[in-house]
């Protein structure tokens, strides 16, 4: 287990490099780059030599390459255009609001797909399953963006039930801990329920079929005979091998969890990484859209790590080969 | 393969699809024009509504729910105050019925929405065909061109699929001026690494088969091989994984479009319109409803179209283990 966890980890060192070396290609490849971002026609000739030689523009690509790698390596991402703070300063600060957000829909996500899919697989084409399926289906060709507006628009406007922005009231510093535990959950059904409810749809599809395929194998036909009860063979034997797809699809749906979480923190206000990203892009903010991007990308790549040692964990044909 | 179109999911995928297609390419051909945008009174009004449409001499379109005749003058409700209006300035009076209601600037909203919906397949037409052509040619190439290209390609392959797809966009986007192009560029450049890892695979499960083994062996040129072999026989599966990636596509481009780094704000698409009516959400629920209501209608159709495909071609093709989970569905 030991070895198997410590290879794949080796076998990511490539990939991590593969990452920051295409966010560099990614930059300079691109017509009207970085130097031309400062273009400003009031800025004198002089003065974008400054500037170049600043940011070590007017070195050549294969310094520039290695000054890059460096900087990455030793965890300095530059200064940001848009605040004339440190990068890791700008984006570090926003991780917490993202990693809760991301948390929170996961929990949701994985807790509402395994419901759904329990319920719908009790009676496989009956009029509970069709119904799910076709609710989950509708979820699942959801737009974030557009459910949450929707979300807002019910109980925000209508009912006046949840906050529709922010990650605490204005004054929420002076209220007791509890006060602002409840706050902040609050402030978090609506985000992270846009979020786990789409995500939901498409675990509970996914979690549906592979525990439709289970259902017939042999190991669960002796289970049966063996006069198990209906509900110890679903929740206990079948479940188990069903959820080794919904591990890898946990691993695999990070990117989507990250991409989703800049839509709906753009449309919540809540302070996290998209909305560092969002609104760097808007300014051309380059340093701080590059970081929050090898910042993702490597979020995700560790993301899978994870997943695939969980994968090993659950799986005993995987933990016991060894 | 040969029931496909007797299955029941993908025949209504595909009239769900295929109307929506019509309806957007034709649609503002067949429709009744709607009247000019009158801002004063014909803005957000609600779907359904029944206006009175009054061209004066002048040449300016005035719009009201209400319409009241007095003598020789005609007095208009709706906006702050009536505005009354001598008879014989009014060249013309007729109705319309706004059936999808109108916008803050008393604009159409279904002529609108069917505009928009021809931007956004556009769009994700052409970035499926770019996604087709490169995650294919992708996929073939590591498959058949040796050890090294296909070590080389599936690594790149697995980079890129560790980027969320969204912070690809957007880093392009800050890089770039956005149009149309760079956008049919930006997502099909993104979205074609699940392809071409379903096209490998395939083609590597081909080449172990007999037949493929003896048309090698008779010197088919590896165009040849590609074209009479390979291509044929992946057609089912990539036909299907396409379905499902276009409606992917779709939810991006409209993502993309909605945070205002998609077409240019000049184009409306159905994304930009779910931004717009986001600003007036308490005012008028259906300007950003309504065009999210398509685009849910579109993916859940390509899905269907997807999911029957998927079925019928597990019924023709031996089983090849549990369902496939190679990859998430893209950005939502």
């Amino acid at each position: 287990m030991t070895r198997r966890v410590l290879g794949r980890c080796l076998a990511l060192i490539p990939l991590v490099w593969l990452i920051v070396t295409l966010t560099f290609v990614a930059v300079h490849a691109i017509p009207g780059s970085f130097a031309e971002t400062l273009d400003n026609p009031r800025l004198t000739p002089a003065a974008r030599e400054i500037i170049r030689h600043r940011f070590g523009l007017d070195q050549p690509l294969d310094h520039q390459y290695l000054l890059w790698l460096k900087a990455v390596v030793q965890g300095d991402l530059g200064v940001s255009f848009l605040y004339r703070r440190p990068v890791a300063e700008v984006v570090g600060e926003a991780i917490p609001a993202t990693v809760l957000l991301a948390t929170t829909a996961l929990a949701i996500d994985l807790l509402l797909g395994l419901v759904i899919a329990l319920a719908s697989v009790r009676r496989p084409h009956g009029a509970l399953d069709r119904a799910l399926s076709g609710v989950s289906l509708f979820v699942w060709g959801m737009p974030t963006f557009w459910l949450a507006g929707v979300a807002v628009l019910v109980f925000s406007i209508h009912l006046g039930w949840l906050p529709a922005s922010h990650l605490h009231d204005v004054g929420a510093d002076v209220l007791a801990p509890a006060a602002r535990l409840v706050d902040l959950l609050r402030h978090l059904i609506l985000p992270a329920g846009c979020l786990g409810v789409v995500g939901a749809a498409s675990t509970s599809r996914y979690l549906r079929s592979s525990l439709l395929e289970i259902r017939s194998a042999p190991f669960l036909v002796a289970a049966r005979a063996r006069g198990l009860g209906e509900r110890r063979l679903a929740l206990v034997h079948a479940l188990r091998p069903a959820l080794l797809p919904v591990v890898t699809l946990v691993g695999l749906s990070l990117p989507m969890l990250v991409s989703g979480s800049l839509v709906i923190e753009v449309i919540f206000a809540l302070p996290g990484m998209g909305r560092v990203l969002w609104t760097a892009a808007w300014a051309r903010d380059v340093p701080v859209v590059l970081a929050v991007t090898l910042l993702g990308a490597v979020g995700v790549v560790l993301g899978n790590l994870l997943a695939d040692i969980a994968y090993g964990l659950v799986d005993p044909r995987v933990r016991d080969h060894e | 393969m040969s029931s496909w179109h007797r299955n029941r999911r993908v025949l209504f995928g595909l009239i769900v699809v295929t109307t929506i297609a019509v309806a957007c390419v034709a649609g503002p051909w067949l429709l009744s024009a709607p009247p000019a945008a009158d801002p004063v009174r014909g803005s957000l009004l609600p779907p359904m509504t029944r206006v009175n449409v009054i061209e004066t001499v002048e040449g300016s379109t005035l719009v009201a729910r209400r319409c009241e005749v007095r003598d020789d003058v005609v007095i208009l409700y709706g906006g702050r105050e009536p505005l009354a209006i001598a008879a014989d300035r009014i060249q013309r009076r007729s109705s319309h019925r706004y059936w999808l209601g109108t916008d803050l600037l008393g604009r159409d909203v279904l002529t609108a929405l069917l505009r928009g919906g021809r931007v956004s397949l556009a769009v994700v037409a052409s970035s499926l065909l770019l996604t087709l052509v490169v995650g294919v040619a992708a996929g073939l190439m590591a498959a058949t061109g040796g050890a090294v290209v296909d070590g080389v390609l599936m690594r790149l392959v697995d980079a890129l699929l560790a980027f969320p797809v969204l912070f690809l966009m957007i880093l392009a986007a800050t890089l770039v001026r956005p149009s149309v192009g760079v956008l049919v560029a930006m997502l099909g450049l993104t979205s074609w690494m699940g392809l071409a890892r379903l096209v490998r695979g395939q083609v590597m499960a081909l080449r172990a088969r007999p037949f493929v083994l003896a048309a090698r062996l008779a010197g088919t040129r590896r165009f040849g091989m590609w074209r009479r072999h390979y291509l044929p026989n992946i057609a089912g599966p990539v036909g299907q994984d396409a379905a499902l990636r276009m409606g992917d596509l779709v939810v991006a481009e409209a993502t993309l479009s909605f945070l205002g780094l998609g077409v240019p704000p000049t184009v409306p698409t159905w994304g930009s319109m779910v931004a717009d009516g986001q600003r007036v959400l308490s005012d008028a629920w259906w300007l950003a409803t309504l065009p999210g209501l398509a685009v849910v209608a579109l993916v859940v159709g390509l899905a269907l179209i997807a999911d029957g495909l998927r079925e019928e071609l597990d019924r023709s093709l031996p089983h090849e283990g549990p369902s496939r989970v190679n990859e998430a569905p893209a950005l939502r």
